[in-house]
């Protein structure tokens, strides 16, 4: 056999990939029609791929350190503020309805906050526009069940929903987790969002993925 | 592999990290950091002196940010600095006969082995852990950036600043030095 590798060769990882031109595309589609062998060598490939996939998606990950000293370095400027909105405002009023002198069931506060937080949140728009949230009307690929802090702010979940451009679909349940949909079934995505929703403490008690 | 609107949502967090925007920067440090650690821990096996060039890769996207010009993916840029730092490591270091500088290698040519030989098994981890150990680097990094991240081979080649028919042919010998290893 030859070294010179054959243009199909030389396309076929990126075909893979999806990221040749349309011409390249229509290229290889018709010796895959064409020829075993070029549908051998593909599925070679795919094997191959598959493998490294396997070997890099669950290569280590960096210590936490590694974050801590990144923020060290850079320093702490403040943190641009969420501008108030009507969540906000019920969220305050509720916690301020059930302030612990009124309340001595600190347990029951934290319950009704939250279903407060709910409330308020469900007025709010979809971080990307996609609507009001609607609990009945659920298209989300992914759900993550989602255990606030009792001390989060509304603010805080706000935008820690932004960031994970995610919604609250459902919940509080009896043990106080909403469930949250997120736009994504990759599980290298989903993997990031669970790491951004705990490394903010001060919010999230606890997030996982919801069994089916 | 990585949408067109993952790099939407990535520029719009380095458009926000310009401004000073430290949760931007969190969040695009929870989306990059293993993604950066593990393409450098191809370049730099040493996972210690990885994390410490992965420090500085994020802090230069912290200090950098705004000057992102978008000429290509947030992450390929994000590569491209890791890269920089990366190849500044190893030229700092003493080399040797292995430790070869990235540019300045040849293309290995291998036995080829028909591709019926693979089509039925399963590739198991430690194998394919122990056949990446006996490739060079660069051909690691671009069976790294064409598979995993899924570059194209336009995108790899302004990574690595080498001509795109280069990078098709340094992806085919690192396969099939890969599956010589293999088999």
């Amino acid at each position: 056999m030859s070294d010179s590798p054959s243009r199909l060769s030389l396309l076929l990882p990126a075909y893979l990939s999806g990221t040749l031109s349309d011409a390249e595309r229509r290229f290889v589609e018709e010796q895959l029609a064409a020829s075993a062998e070029a549908r051998a060598e593909l599925e070679e490939l795919r094997l191959l791929k598959e493998g490294l996939r396997d070997h890099w998606d669950s290569g280590p990950a960096p210590s936490p350190s590694a974050r801590a000293r990144v923020m060290a370095a850079i320093g702490a400027p403040a943190r641009k503020e969420v501008k108030p909105g009507l969540g906000e405002r019920l969220g305050s009023a509720l916690s301020a309805l059930f302030a612990p002198k009124w309340v001595p069931a600190a347990a029951l506060a934290v319950i009704l906050v939250q279903l407060g937080l709910l409330v308020s949140l469900s007025t709010l728009r979809a971080p990307d526009g996609g609507g009001v949230i609607s609990r009945g009307l659920d298209d989300f690929p992914t759900h993550l069940v989602l255990v606030l802090t009792p001390n989060a702010k509304v603010s805080d979940v706000t935008a820690l929903l932004k960031d994970l451009r995610a919604e609250i679909v459902g919940g509080p349940d009896a043990d106080g987790a909403y469930v949250i949909g997120v736009r994504t079934d990759k599980p290298a995505l989903i993997n990031e969002k669970l790491t951004l929703a705990r490394s903010r403490s001060d919010v999230v008690a606890s997030i996982d993925v919801q069994k089916p | 592999m990585r949408t067109t609107e993952d790099d939407a949502e990535d520029r719009a967090l380095l458009a926000r990290v310009g401004e000073g925007d430290r949760r931007a920067f969190d969040v695009l440090y929870t989306r990059h950091e293993r993604r950066v650690y593990r393409y450098l821990l191809t370049l730099i096996p040493d996972p210690h002196a990885a994390e410490d060039v992965l420090v500085d890769v994020m802090t230069i996207v912290w200090r950098d940010a705004a000057k992102f010009a978008g000429g290509s993916r947030a992450t390929t840029w994000m590569l491209g600095i890791a890269r920089h730092k990366a190849l500044d490591l190893r030229r700092s270091k003493a080399r040797t006969a292995r430790d070869t500088a990235l540019e300045d290698v040849e293309e290995p040519v291998s036995e080829q082995e028909g591709p019926q030989e693979f089509t039925h098994r399963t590739l198991e981890a430690a194998e394919v852990k122990r056949a990446l150990t006996q490739l060079s680097a660069e051909h690691r990094e671009v069976l790294q950036l064409a598979f995993f991240e899924e570059l194209g081979y336009e995108e790899i080649a302004s990574l690595l600043g080498i001509p795109e028919n280069t990078v098709k042919t340094r992806v085919y010998y690192a396969k099939r030095q890969l599956k010589a290893h293999l088999t």
